[in-house]
C-alpha cells in the first residue's frame, strides 16, 4: 500500500493513475468516473490460492482501492502449479504474506488488508461488513455454506466460484436473488466430492473461472452489462464449452426463502461434517 | 426417443470419459436409468440410497433444474440435453480458508 492511504478517495485520478488504467478508462463503460468507482471499491476475497490468486490480482491491476484477503495457509510446492501469486521463493511463507508482497508490486495504489485467520462463524460478519463485495475462492464446503450465510444476512453480493479436474462454475447471488442454499441446499456426505488435492485440478482453470468471478466484480462496481445473476455458468475445459443454467431464489431456502429458519451464522463443521479447519504453521 | 447426457469431468470415470451420452427415454429419470444401464455405476453417483438425487445434485433438463419442472418424471423430447452438475468446492488450497 502506498497512494492510496494518502490521496483522498474522491479526487481527481492522478497522472500516474490515468496513464496506468488508460486501457479501461478509454472505454465509455468505465471512463474516469468508473475508475474512480473502483478505486472507491472494497473488495473482499476468500482464500488466496488457485481462485483467490487471479482474482485478487486483476483486482489490483485494475485499481480497485482495498482487497482484502482471508487465508491462513502456508505456500507449499504442490500450489505453484496454479497459484500464480506465490513462486518458488515463497514456498513455505504465509500465503497472506506472499500475496500481499505480489499485489503490491503490481499495483502499489491498492491497499491490501490481511486477514491471517480462518473466516468462521464467529468473525465472518465483521470481517464481511467491511467490504461491499465479497469472492468465494474457498475449497471446502463448510467454507462455502458460511460465507454464503454471512453474506446474504449481511446484505452483500457474493461473486462465487468453484473448480475441480477439468470443470468449474461461477455465479452472483445478490442477497433476495437466489443463495447457496438455493443451489445446493445440503453439502454432500463428507468424503463423496474429492477436493483438488484428491482428484486434481488443471490450473489454467483456476485462471478462467478466477478471470470470469473479477469481470464479475467489475461488472457490480461499475454497474455495467449483465450479472450472472440467477445464472449459473459452467465451464468445461476439455470440451471448451460453457453452459448457462437458470438458477433462482427458492421459496423453501432456509436462509433467504419465504419463511427461513437459518437467522444467524451457524456450526458449519458440523452442518457439512467436515473437522474444524487449523492453522498451520509458517515455515518461513 | 434419444436424448443427449452431459456427463461433467468429476463423473466421466464411470462413462470412459465421455462427455455426451446418448440414451433412449420418455423421462429424465428414464434417461438416467438408461444411462446406468450402458454404464453401470452412474446411478451410484447420481442417486442416493433411496434412489433419489441428492440436494448436492442437480439435473438440468437443457438448462432448467428439474425441480422447477416435474423432478425425474419430466418428459423430455427428441434432442433435449440433461445435464447432471454436482457441486465443487475446489477453489483455494487444500481446505485452507
Amino acid at each position: 500500500m502506498s497512494d492510496a492511504a494518502t490521496t483522498p478517495r474522491s479526487e481527481a485520478l492522478t497522472p500516474d493513475e490515468v496513464m496506468r488504467y488508460s486501457r479501461h478508462i478509454i472505454m465509455p463503460q468505465v471512463g474516469p468516473q468508473g475508475q474512480r468507482k473502483l478505486r472507491n471499491a472494497k473488495v473482499l476475497v476468500i482464500g488466496a490460492g488457485g481462485l483467490g490468486g487471479p482474482v485478487a490480482l486483476y483486482l489490483a491491476l485494475a485499481g480497485v482501492g482495498k482487497i482484502g484477503l482471508v487465508e491462513f495457509d502456508v505456500v507449499d510446492l504442490s500450489n505453484l502449479q496454479r497459484q500464480v501469486l506465490h513462486q518458488t521463493a515463497d514456498v513455505g511463507k504465509p500465503k497472506i504474506v506472499s500475496a500481499e508482497e505480489k499485489l503490491n508490486a503490481y499495483n502499489p495504489h491498492v491497499q491490501v488488508v490481511k486477514h491471517h485467520t480462518p473466516i468462521t462463524s464467529d468473525n465472518a460478519m465483521e470481517i464481511i461488513g467491511d467490504y461491499d463485495i465479497v469472492v468465494n475462492g474457498a475449497d471446502n464446503f463448510a467454507t462455502r455454506y458460511l460465507v454464503n450465510d454471512a453474506c446474504y444476512l449481511a446484505g452483500k453480493t457474493l461473486v462465487d466460484g468453484a473448480i475441480l479436474l477439468f470443470d468449474g462454475q461461477a455465479t452472483v447471488y445478490k442477497p433476495g436473488s437466489g443463495c447457496y442454499r438455493c443451489l445446493y441446499p445440503d453439502p454432500p456426505p463428507p468424503g463423496l466430492v474429492p477436493s483438488c488435492a484428491e482428484a486434481g485440478v488443471l490450473g489454467a482453470i483456476t485462471g478462467i473461472v478466477g478471470s470470469i468471478q473479477a469481470t464479475e466484480v467489475f461488472k457490480q462496481i461499475l454497474d455495467i452489462g449483465n450479472p450472472l445473476v440467477n445464472r449459473l455458468l459452467l465451464v468445461d475445459a476439455l470440451t471448451m464449452e460453457f453452459r448457462t443454467m437458470k438458477l433462482r431464489r427458492d421459496p423453501s431456502c432456509p436462509l433467504c426463502g419465504d419463511n427461513p429458519t437459518v437467522t444467524e451464522l451457524i456450526d458449519y463443521d458440523a452442518f457439512c461434517g467436515s473437522p474444524p479447519l487449523e492453522m498451520p504453521a509458517a515455515t518461513a | 426417443m434419444p436424448v443427449s447426457v452431459y456427463i461433467p469431468s468429476p463423473f466421466r470415470r464411470i462413462t470412459a470419459n465421455r462427455e455426451n451420452v446418448t440414451v433412449e427415454g420418455d423421462t429424465v429419470g428414464e434417461v438416467l436409468d438408461a444411462v446406468e444401464r450402458v454404464f453401470p455405476g452412474f446411478a451410484n453417483l447420481v442417486y442416493d440410497a433411496d434412489h433419489r438425487v441428492p440436494t448436492h445434485i442437480n439435473v438440468y433438463l437443457n438448462n432448467t433444474e428439474i425441480h422447477d419442472l416435474d423432478g425425474i418424471d419430466t418428459k423430455v423430447s427428441d434432442g433435449d440435453q440433461v445435464a447432471v452438475i454436482p457441486a465443487l468446492a475446489g477453489g483455494s488450497g487444500e481446505s485452507d480458508v
